[in-house]
């Protein structure tokens, strides 16, 4: 545990000083604070334009930066040879894979943390009643953070850090677009599509299970028996991306 | 003596191409036994397999056949690697991290405590005479300053086995000399080291043993002393009164050279080819000044199996 705990604070304390961290991080803290300009140029109502401005800036800043770390996590590694540094080490592959994973996790907690953060106290100044749908939406991005960064890390092992990007948003796009992928299929008469959408519906992580940042927008109310089940299904998969990672990068040579 | 590293047939081929239908041979049939306190160099040619056999004693690549074993755990095994410090050809640390962090992660990955790994990481740091710049990132240093703190962390665990790739590749005068004091430092203290290199003069003066690599293969292997030994004898004529071709016909068909020296001629040949050598140099109007054995070198030798295996820059290609 010492090693992956190790290994996940190397991580954390080198994307903490890379400057793609700072810069989102600024970045982020600037655009909430500029929500203000945002309410003297829209027609709906302030808790709406709060809220949901908000919650997307930091849904789109952070999922960006959770593809950009993780494509990158070991593909970069293994091309600029700091893994011999690493792997020669007594330790396993899977402790290198978890300390990697956790690390990248560390990070983006502090930064949502941090957004977060920003967020409510933007919710206090502005006298916006604080629901729970608005803290469904900032765990659920939580979750998607997870599942992302799992599904960067096991691009990474296979690929450069560039196809691993792409390949991290294709699916998150097809993540969030999984449900109406799978009504289209419904509708479909072919067998072939209903075969090959379903197998994709399946295979896919149904991400917008865990987008609440329309409730939050509208304050609907949150079934949270539903909100966990949802979560506990991501993390799942999470686990199941992180297995085949592993099992991937335990057969790798690194030459 | 206790036997510290164990290759047994160790076969490596790469696949290439997207079909994987061309194959590289980059290990064929590799053994070797390094026993403890011994330092033992690995040298040979571009592509002879050097990197190979050390990447596969620490797992970081798999053999197709054979097996390998450090302290007699099969390297597949981590806790094979427990008592190991390795410097890879041309590290890339994390260049975020300060020397500091890094040579203690190092320490933490070697199984010590965090306490532990402060203390050692500031001995080791003071070791390279990193000290007073522990605390700047890697990424602010020069190559001889991130190839000290490779070695810091390296050295950091108190390994019983160093394995260092080439070392001192690509060091000043003054980079070279701390790395080579450093492992006479380590081999005083009994540490077992293996390590590849292209530098002949730092084999020479650091290794007990020597084992001669080409084509994935050990062609040669003994102390340097033995190699040397190994090639075939031969005598150095020195003489004067008659210019380089005329010597040269006289010891061509004798597989003798000639290199002239000042106003003398160096005339190299096999030993059994002395008699007849002198008594025709002689018949040529040489005088004959010194007669004496020619002594090889590890760099002789190195050349004479570079020629023999002709040019095999990445592997063998099948």
């Amino acid at each position: 545990m010492r090693v992956i705990f190790a290994l996940a604070l190397a991580g954390f304390r080198e994307a903490l000083r890379n400057r793609v961290t700072v810069v989102v991080g600024v970045f982020a803290g600037i655009m909430l604070l500029s929500t203000t300009l945002i309410l003297n140029v829209t027609v709906f109502s302030l808790d709406r334009v709060v809220t949901d401005f908000g919650l997307s800036i930091m849904s789109l800043l952070l999922t960006g930066l959770a593809i950009f770390l993780s494509s990158g996590l070991i593909s970069k590694e293994i091309e600029r040879r700091t893994i011999f540094l690493i792997v020669s080490r007594p330790l396993s592959r899977t402790q290198f894979v978890l300390g990697r994973f956790l690390g990248n996790l560390m990070t983006l907690g502090v930064l949502q943390l941090f957004m977060g953060a920003l967020f409510f106290v933007q919710l206090l100044i502005f006298g916006v009643p604080k629901t729970s749908a608005q803290l469904a939406a900032v765990l659920g991005l939580s979750v998607e953070l997870i599942v992302l960064t799992a599904a960067g890390l096991l691009c990474s092992v296979l690929s450069s850090q560039l196809i691993s990007a792409m390949t991290c948003v294709g699916l998150y796009l097809m993540g969030h677009l999984a449900e109406d992928l799978y009504i289209l299929v419904v509708k479909s008469p072919s067998a072939l599509v209903h075969v090959v959408g379903k197998a994709a519906y399946y295979l896919l992580p149904n991400l917008s299970r865990v987008n609440y940042r329309n409730a939050a927008a509208y304050e609907v109310p949150i079934v949270w028996p539903e909100f966990f089940t949802s979560c506990s299904y991501l993390l799942a998969y999470a686990v199941v991306l992180l297995m085949v990672t592993t099992f991937a990068f335990d057969r790798r040579d690194f030459k | 003596m206790t036997e510290i590293i164990r290759a047994d047939h160790l076969t490596k081929t790469y696949r290439l191409g997207m079909l994987g239908r061309r194959q590289v041979q980059a290990l064929n049939d590799f053994s070797l036994s390094v026993a403890e306190a011994e330092v033992f160099g690995l040298i040979g040619p571009n592509g002879a397999g050097k990197s190979t056999a050390i990447k596969i004693l620490l797992n970081l690549i798999q053999p197709t056949h054979g097996s390998a074993a450090l302290f007699g755990i099969d390297v597949k095994d981590k806790r094979a690697r427990i008592d190991v410090g390795f410097v890879p050809e041309n590290p890339a640390p994390q260049e975020h991290l300060t020397a500091e962090e890094y040579v203690e992660l190092q320490a933490v990955l070697a199984g010590r405590t965090s306490a532990d790994a402060r203390r050692l990481a500031s001995e080791a740091l003071d070791a390279v005479e990193l000290g007073a710049l522990r605390r700047v990132s890697i990424r602010r240093y020069s190559k001889g300053m991130t190839q000290r703190t490779m070695l810091a962390g390296a050295i950091v665990a108190r390994p019983r086995l160093l394995i260092l790739d080439e070392p001192t590749s690509g060091l000043d005068p003054v980079g070279r000399r701390l790395v080579r004091d450093l492992i006479l430092k380590q081999r005083k203290a009994g540490v077992t080291i293996l390590f590849c290199t292209h530098i002949i003069s730092d084999v020479e003066a650091l290794c007990d043993r020597v084992a001669l690599l080409a084509k994935g293969q050990v062609v040669r292997l003994g102390t340097i002393v033995d190699i040397v030994k190994s090639e075939d004898s031969i005598v150095e004529i020195i003489c004067e009164g008659v210019t380089q071709d005329v010597a040269m016909a006289q010891v061509a068909d004798l597989k003798g050279s000639v290199e002239p020296s000042a106003h003398l001629m160096l005339v190299r040949l096999p030993e059994e080819q002395l008699q007849v050598a002198i008594r025709r140099l002689q018949d040529a109007g040489a005088k004959i000044r010194r007669i004496q054995p020619h002594r090889f070198g590890l760099e002789d030798a190195f050349m004479s199996v570079v020629q023999s295996v002709g040019d095999t820059v990445g592997g063998v290609l099948q």
